[in-house]
């Protein structure tokens, strides 16, 4: 399944602590599948060459002939990959000074952006302008895409001043620690005791969560408070092929869902083996369509 | 009514609010530079999505517009900042208006989300190539080798920023190709140079304006110590005019400025689709009236 350059191999791009990625090398090696880790590290002395689409107009987005990305061991990654599981936000090709940073950062994630869209099916999730490993999910757009779905989101309300924010009896507030919309994903710092002051805030409505579940194209690993056909269809409307969808219950007993991640953490009893096994028959499928 | 969101002195956002007054459409501008003062409210519950911006004569319903311009160019700020959490604001109100756009239940010219495919000019390239115009062979590396080898393949290449950041259009020549190697530290893009006429075209809705740069530089926007540029307004062929909407529409960029050339063979290339263009640029000296079709547009006119 693996040829020295790295033909048909999974390849997770993580950042060195990113624990969950170690585990999910490690289940693959176990069933001797190969595959390896790109760090930033490693990234940091890879050589890109990529061709993207271009020339007449045609269908789809896939790179052309000669597109790669060098690793410093000689592997490659490119349409002889199997699979690539991309769990960075970042692409962190730029070698550059410190006063560059901010055009260099910019630069490379455009590159990879690019690059990443090329390879196709060979990448879990489509990445998108906001996210290297799959479209971000805020919350306006959450409520958006359950709204799609056919879903509930808990109430919330973003408000620019604190001090004009309504009173709600349900209401829980966190301080929205700007620049930009809550990722739901993330934990919110509790909202300090005192008098309202002219500050962004978030408030939302409590929620007792669940475990997240996995959905993996139309299969769901785990239990929601939200139907499964459900869950699909918002990662669906996300554009995610794989997603971890948080999802809880209200006061009020309504099913809701709380989160949507293209990065799963696979936490929950059961998702890692089944996630694992997407993997392998993802990459199994893109080898036999090259070989077709 | 429709909303504006931008700096009012500036000339796309000015020219905009004119239009709109002199085509009868009811305007609530909101000054970007007085971010941190509005009084925005934003949020979903059970009667829906909702953004509510509170001012002195009470609260408008935003969701009642039936379009918003949305310009954001963080205009620099000047003077002191008494107070600590202005910032914050400013921030935050920014950050929940473009939010707000990206949802709202209403022509939106554009939504952040589609304006970001401009971000990466490559990956936007890729999609306008699927969506039905011819884009120039690309190749985005940090390998010199295979820079060169790409110049050898076309002769004359250009090289210019992949992402939104602006950058300067240059040539590659013999000179700074001696450079080459400095290519290591950043992946670079790098065209196949095409010779022709530049032609700018302005998409709003379904309405198309086109106009003809002569210039003497590769990057018309800069002299570069030459003539400035001279625009004059054409009519696109029906084909070309035909696929400059249907790429605006598939982008989700309702109001585009898609920069093309006509090369010398007649073939038509597509550079990029600007999804916030400074259309004032190009309407003030060849009299297209974009400014109009947009507030007309953004009142619900048309498709």
């Amino acid at each position: 399944m693996s040829g020295r350059d790295g033909q048909g191999e999974i390849v997770v791009a993580a950042a060195r602590g990113d624990a969950t990625a170690a585990t999910i090398l490690a289940a693959l090696r176990r069933r001797g599948r190969a595959s390896r880790l790109v760090d930033e590290a490693t990234l940091a002395r890879a050589v890109l060459e990529h061709r993207p689409a271009s020339g007449a107009p045609g269908r789809g987005t896939q790179a052309l002939p000669g597109d790669r990305l060098q690793l410093p061991d000689g592997g490659v990654v490119g349409p002889g990959t199997g699979l690539l599981v991309w769990r960075l936000d970042t692409f962190p090709l730029a070698a550059v000074s410190a006063g560059h940073r901010e055009y260099a950062d910019a630069e490379a994630f455009a590159a990879g952006l690019s690059w990443l869209t090329g390879l196709g099916d060979k990448v879990l999730n489509p990445p998108d302008p906001f996210g290297l490993a799959g479209p971000r999910v805020d919350l306006l757009r959450l409520a958006q895409l359950c709204e799609q779905a056919g879903v509930a989101t808990a109430p919330f309300e973003l408000c620019t001043n604190q001090a004009a924010a309504r009173p709600g009896p349900t209401g829980r507030a966190w301080v929205w620690q700007p620049p930009g919309l809550p990722d739901p994903t993330q934990r919110w710092t509790p909202h300090p005791a005192g008098p309202p002051l002219p500050r962004p805030v978030l408030r939302t409505a409590a929620v007792q969560p669940a475990e997240p579940v996995l959905v993996l194209d139309a299969r769901v690993v785990g239990t929601a408070a939200v139907p499964g056909e459900a869950l699909v269809a918002l990662a669906a409307a996300a554009g995610l092929r794989c997603a971890e969808v948080s999802t809880g219950t209200t006061a009020d007993g309504r099913p809701v869902v709380t989160a949507v991640s293209p990065v799963p953490g696979l936490r929950a009893a059961g998702q890692f083996p089944a996630f694992v096994s997407y993997l392998e028959r993802r990459a199994d499928r893109t080898i036999e369509e090259a070989a077709a | 009514m429709i909303v504006i969101i931008g700096t009012p002195a500036e000339d796309p956002v000015r020219r905009l609010v004119d239009a709109a007054r002199a085509e009868g459409v009811e305007a609530l501008v909101l000054d970007e530079t007085a971010a941190a003062d509005w009084n925005l409210r934003v949020g979903s519950g059970p009667e829906g999505r909702y953004a509510r911006l509170a001012g002195a004569d009470g609260e408008v319903d935003l969701a009642g517009a039936t379009g918003l311009y949305l310009r954001l160019t963080a205009p620099g700020r000047t003077g002191p900042v008494p107070d600590p959490l202005e910032q914050d604001r400013h921030d935050a109100a920014i950050a929940l208006a473009a939010g707000w756009a990206d949802v709202a239940a209403m022509r939106v010219a554009n939504r952040p989300r589609a304006m970001a495919s401009n971000g990466s000019k490559p990956y936007q390239a890729a999609l306008i190539r699927s969506f039905g115009l011819a884009v120039p062979p690309t190749l985005v590396t940090n390998d010199p080798a295979a820079v060169q080898g790409f110049w050898d393949q076309h002769g004359r290449l250009v090289y210019k920023s992949a992402s939104g950041v602006r950058s300067i259009v240059h040539e590659l020549t013999p000179a700074r190709g001696a450079d080459l190697a400095r290519v290591r530290h950043l992946p670079t893009q790098f065209q196949r140079l095409l010779e022709g006429t530049n032609v700018r075209v302005h998409v709003v809705g379904a309405a198309v304006f086109a106009c003809e740069i002569g210039a003497a530089t590769i990057d018309y926007r800069y002299r570069e110590g030459g003539e400035a540029a001279t625009m004059r307004a054409v009519e696109l062929p029906p084909a070309v005019a035909e696929r400059c909407v249907a790429v605006a529409a598939a982008l989700d960029l309702p109001f585009a400025g898609i920069d093309l050339l006509r090369d010398d063979d007649g073939n038509w290339w597509c550079f990029e689709v600007n999804p916030s263009p400074a259309y004032s640029c190009f309407e003030e000296p060849t009299g297209l009236p974009i400014a109009a079709a947009l507030a007309r547009w953004l009142a619900g006119e048309g498709e």
